[in-house]
């Protein structure tokens, strides 16, 4: 069956185990595309901070590893994660890395890349650290490119107006 | 020119077809070239997006890089 939304798209987690997508139905999703050696790299430390205030009211941070850009994210699983979690104390779940553009484009972007951005583009992922915001009920809602930072007034914005209802 | 048909230049000098050659020696197939890439204006992007691969190289304008065309 084709999926449907992101929470009917299979993924392995980093370390190789099912990451279960379904589980979040009923949850805010921020997917975001994640390098260790971009020059936007830190911005996973507002990725943290937005993932600690918000994931108790409903919102879950993804980061999703991918080598397409620069080959900036070159490492094995283990050293990626390594890298999370000295560097940026990344609590957040990752997922396997994968392709978001091209002919091997994994099904979770393949849900995602669809929707525009605000100047209205849609497709390809521009670059590391690119931001979809999935609502509850898997309508992907908004697209920010790289350059938006985690904690800015656009993404804190719209993910307060995504957020479950208490 | 070297005897294998590549040439030293700069970023700036490389076109949609062209083949690249990065620092790391590996190589790219330039498909697109997106200048003024996420908003900096001596920032050059180039993608291979064929049948076989998907990939971007960002640098500035400014870059040596050896090409063939």
């Amino acid at each position: 069956m084709a999926a449907v939304s992101i929470f009917d798209v299979s993924v392995e987690s980093l370390d190789g185990t099912p990451f279960d997508l379904a589980a979040l139905r009923g949850r805010a999703v921020l997917v975001v595309n994640v390098a260790s050696a971009c020059g936007l790299t830190p911005q996973y430390e507002a990725l943290e901070q937005v993932s600690r205030k918000y994931r108790d009211r409903g919102l879950t941070v993804v980061g999703v590893p991918c080598n397409q850009f620069g080959e900036q994210e070159p490492g094995t699983p283990e050293e990626i994660a390594t890298f999370c979690s000295s560097s940026y104390d990344v609590t957040f779940p990752m997922t396997e890395k994968v392709d978001v553009n091209g002919p091997r484009r994994h099904p979770l972007y393949l849900q995602l890349t669809p929707k525009e951005d605000v100047a209205g583009e849609a497709g390809d992922v521009e670059w590391n650290f690119e931001k979809f915001l999935v609502a509850p009920d898997g309508e992907v809602v908004a697209r920010f490119r790289p350059t938006t930072l985690p904690d800015s007034d656009e993404v804190v914005g719209a993910i307060e107006g995504v957020l479950p209802s208490r | 020119m070297t005897d294998d048909g590549w040439v030293s230049s700069t970023a700036a000098d490389v076109q949609a077809g062209d083949l690249l050659r990065l620092g790391t020696g590996n190589e790219l197939t330039v498909t697109r070239v997106k200048p003024s890439f996420l908003g900096v204006d001596d920032l050059i992007c180039f993608v291979e997006d064929t049948d076989d691969r998907w990939l971007a190289q960002a640098m500035w304008v400014t870059t040596e890089v050896e090409i063939r065309r």
